[in-house]
Order: C-alpha cells, then sequence, then structure tokens
C-alpha cells in the first residue's frame, strides 16, 4: 500500500487503540490514546444529582401535570393527560432503529411533540424544526418547510434568516411551485446547509439569504416533473482550503 | 470506547421504567464520552449540555428500539444537535457565551492535586494544538470515531453526511495528523 492509503481495518485498529497494521499508523497511537484520555474524564455533578430527574422523565412523570400556567390550549392538556407519551411511538431515521419525537407539522403526533415541548420537556431546538422542515420537503412542501424553518428562526430572534425564508416560501407558492424538482431540491441543500454549517451572526444571515433567493429564481423557472427528495451529501464538505476555523461555507459552495 | 457490555436490554428496558439504577448505568456509561466530545468539540459549557443531552434521551427513551450501538449512536445525534443549538444562540448572544474555538477551560473537569491540575492543563493543551491543524468536519469525526466509538455509518448518521464523506474526512485527518507528527519530529 502507498503512503497515505490505509486500509478501513487499519483506520478501525487505530480509532479503537488497536495495533494497526499498518507501520506507519503505529505513531499516531499515542495521539489517539491522549485524545480518549482527555476526553473520559469524571463528569460533574455525579450521576446521583441528575439520575432522579432523568428516572422520571423516563417515567413521563410529567403526563398529567397542569400545563394551564403556560397558557396552552384546552386540546393539548387533553392530549397530555390522555397519554401522550404513549402516543410518541417510534418512527424510524435512517437506517438504525433510533427513536425520535420526529412527527412533522401536520403529523398526527406533531401536536403532542409541541405538547411537551409547551410545558418544557424537550426544548426541541432548531435542530429539530429543520429536521421537520426536511421531512415537508419529502412530503413535497416545500413552501410549507420554508415557512416552518422562518418560524423556527424568528422565535430564536434571528430575523434576517426568518425574512429570507418567507420571501422564498411565498414565491414559492406564487408560482405553484411546490412540485417543481428544482425547488425542492434547492429547499433541500439550503435546510442541509443550515443544520451542518458553522457560520454564524451575520454569515448565517447572509448564507440563507443567498440560498433563499437561489429557491426564488428556481420557483420563477416554473414547476417541472416530481422528483425524490434530497439525497445524502456525498461530499465531504472539505475543500482543500477550507482551513480550522474558516466559517461561512457550506457544502459545495466553494 | 469500551462497551456497555452483558446486561445492556435488561439496562434498557429498566431505564423505559424509570428505574434510578438503570439511569445510573447509562449515565455512568456516556455521560464522560458525550461530556469530552462537547468539550472538544469547543462548548462552552459541556457540563449543562451532557445534562440536557441525557434530559433528552430520557423523554424519549420509551420510544426506542435498537441495540447498544444504536443507542450510543442515538445519544451522540441528540448531543451533537445540542451543540450545533449552543452555537447558534451564542451567536446572537456573544457577551454571554464563549466562542465555539475558544478553548475550554480545563480546571473546570479536574480535580486533584496542584501538579495534577498542571498536568491535567499540559495534557488539555496539547490535545487541543494536536487537533488545531484537522478542518471543523475532520476533528468532528475524529472525535466521533475516537472518543464516542462510533463507527463508519454511525458516525454518518450524526453528521449527516455519507459514510464516504466520513471515509475520506477521516483519512485526510489522519494523513494530516501523520504528516504534523513527521515536521515535529
Amino acid at each position: 500500500m502507498s503512503k497515505e492509503e490505509w486500509s478501513d481495518r487499519d483506520l478501525e485498529s487505530l480509532f479503537a487503540g488497536r495495533e494497526p497494521t499498518e507501520g506507519d499508523l503505529a505513531c499516531l497511537a499515542p495521539i489517539v490514546e491522549a485524545i480518549r484520555r482527555e476526553a473520559e474524564n469524571p463528569v460533574r455533578p455525579e450521576a446521583g444529582a441528575i439520575v432522579p430527574a432523568l428516572a422520571e422523565a423516563a417515567k413521563g412523570s410529567a403526563v398529567g401535570a397542569p400545563v394551564g400556567h403556560r397558557g396552552s390550549k384546552p386540546w393539548r392538556r387533553r392530549l397530555v393527560t390522555i397519554g401522550g407519551v404513549a402516543a410518541l411511538a417510534t418512527v424510524g431515521v435512517g437506517s438504525a432503529a433510533v427513536a425520535s419525537d420526529g412527527a412533522a407539522p401536520g403529523d398526527l403526533l406533531y401536536s403532542v411533540d409541541q405538547a411537551f415541548e409547551a410545558i418544557g420537556i424537550g426544548d426541541g431546538g432548531i435542530q429539530e424544526r429543520l429536521d421537520e422542515a426536511t421531512k415537508l420537503t419529502e412530503n413535497g412542501q416545500p413552501d410549507q418547510a420554508l415557512e416552518h424553518a422562518a418560524n423556527a428562526y424568528r422565535k430564536e430572534g434571528n430575523d434576517e434568516a426568518a425574512r429570507a425564508l418567507v420571501q422564498a416560501a411565498v414565491s414559492v407558492q406564487n408560482q405553484g411551485a411546490e412540485r417543481s424538482a428544482e425547488v425542492r431540491a434547492q429547499v433541500s441543500e439550503m435546510l442541509q446547509w443550515m443544520e451542518s454549517t458553522d457560520a454564524e451572526g451575520r454569515n448565517f444571515g447572509q448564507g440563507v439569504s443567498e440560498r433563499a433567493r437561489g429557491v426564488e429564481e428556481a420557483a420563477s423557472r416554473g414547476k417541472s416533473a416530481d422528483a425524490p427528495g434530497h439525497n445524502k451529501d456525498d461530499s465531504a464538505g472539505d475543500s482543500g482550503d477550507d482551513s480550522p476555523g474558516n466559517s461561512g461555507r457550506g457544502r459545495g459552495t466553494d | 470506547m469500551a462497551g456497555f457490555g452483558e446486561g445492556f436490554e435488561s439496562a434498557l428496558a429498566a431505564a423505559k421504567a424509570g428505574e434510578e439504577w438503570a439511569w445510573t448505568a447509562l449515565y455512568r456509561y456516556l455521560s464522560g464520552p458525550v461530556q469530552g466530545y462537547l468539550r472538544l468539540r469547543g462548548s462552552s459549557d459541556p457540563e449543562d449540555l451532557t445534562s440536557e443531552t441525557f434530559l433528552q434521551v430520557a423523554k424519549g427513551i420509551r420510544s426506542f428500539e435498537g441495540d447498544e450501538p444504536a443507542f450510543r449512536s442515538w445519544v451522540f445525534v441528540i448531543a451533537h444537535r445540542r451543540l450545533i443549538d449552543e452555537r447558534r444562540k451564542a451567536s446572537r448572544r456573544p457577551s454571554l457565551a464563549a466562542t465555539p474555538e475558544e478553548a475550554p477551560d480545563p480546571d473546570r473537569f479536574r480535580g486533584g492535586d496542584v501538579e495534577d491540575e498542571a498536568m491535567a492543563r499540559l495534557g488539555s493543551a496539547q490535545v487541543e494544538a494536536t487537533l488545531a491543524p484537522l478542518t471543523k468536519d475532520q476533528k468532528e469525526v475524529v472525535l466521533l470515531r475516537i472518543v464516542a466509538g462510533l463507527s463508519v455509518s454511525e458516525t454518518a448518521e450524526v453528521v449527516k453526511k455519507s459514510e464516504g464523506a466520513v471515509r475520506i474526512l477521516q483519512h485526510r485527518a489522519v494523513a494530516t495528523l501523520r504528516r504534523r507528527m513527521e515536521e515535529g519530529a
């Protein structure tokens, strides 16, 4: 094997702390061990402080708890008291059997998910909203995906991103371009970028605006035949000039 | 990373039922690697984020179905998302939070005497310096492979890239680290 060509097995061995077959990887074993040691430090607070809270959360002890203090609507109280936790059935994500409260707006379970967040269990967060928006896009609702993402960023106080997303949603709706394969692809790419980018502040807002304009342009080019949803990113997202600490770059946008 | 060992299935079932012994076992199993991952990824409050991660895990545990590797992967998906959310919030409140690239204070996580603490700071600084040449994506993949003990496919699930992209990233990271070793020698 030529220089810097290592087998998957050797890299597996290296990362697992075993002796790799390739001799020139052996020099990295101390580094791997140092990283592992650095990471595995005693955790504070001690398990005793948090375990009771985890056990209670797992039992769903908040089910039946009054939610009126949050000013939520009566239908949410009914959902929670009737056994909303049990209704959070498994929704598969990807190839692994992974649990998620992965309902998207419009799904039967989405209101239950929101009910939990309304009483402070699982704050959801932007990442969950982006996941939901991705599902909307895959379901052929890119305009609603854009609106959903816009609402999330508006709640977070990111008005620039929210405005750009709303504008793109309106453009898609006005052009009747919900079924456009190009529009869906553009929206998917934008959502992926928003989920994975490390751009922040102004850079992030500008990145959203640029991509939203791309969606608007795609919408103005009109409708086309249905196409499948987005594919996983095959690019390493790791260009030669992506130097450490460099931000504001999305996947495949160099 | 060492596995949970025998008894994972029974611990999972007990955790779903809200048994404290099971949550103690799961917490001890993964809280260290989770917090280590978050710290080395530049979280401004890895301890708090670790707690948030586990609370989210507890919330969803009753609908989780899978084996130990799937559980570990799921926990790190949540931790990863929490980290990204923390960064987004920090970018809008710069006066309240550290920047993601700011090196975390290693003293937060150390105990023991002065000499031990000095050695620990040295170790933490060395690891940070070692990882510094890597890009964000490379660092992310390497830490998930080493600290979290995730496979290529599990890592791909967390970072939302293809397995091929993850292999490229880990390969480039290893090549970079190796070249730095040669230059340093």
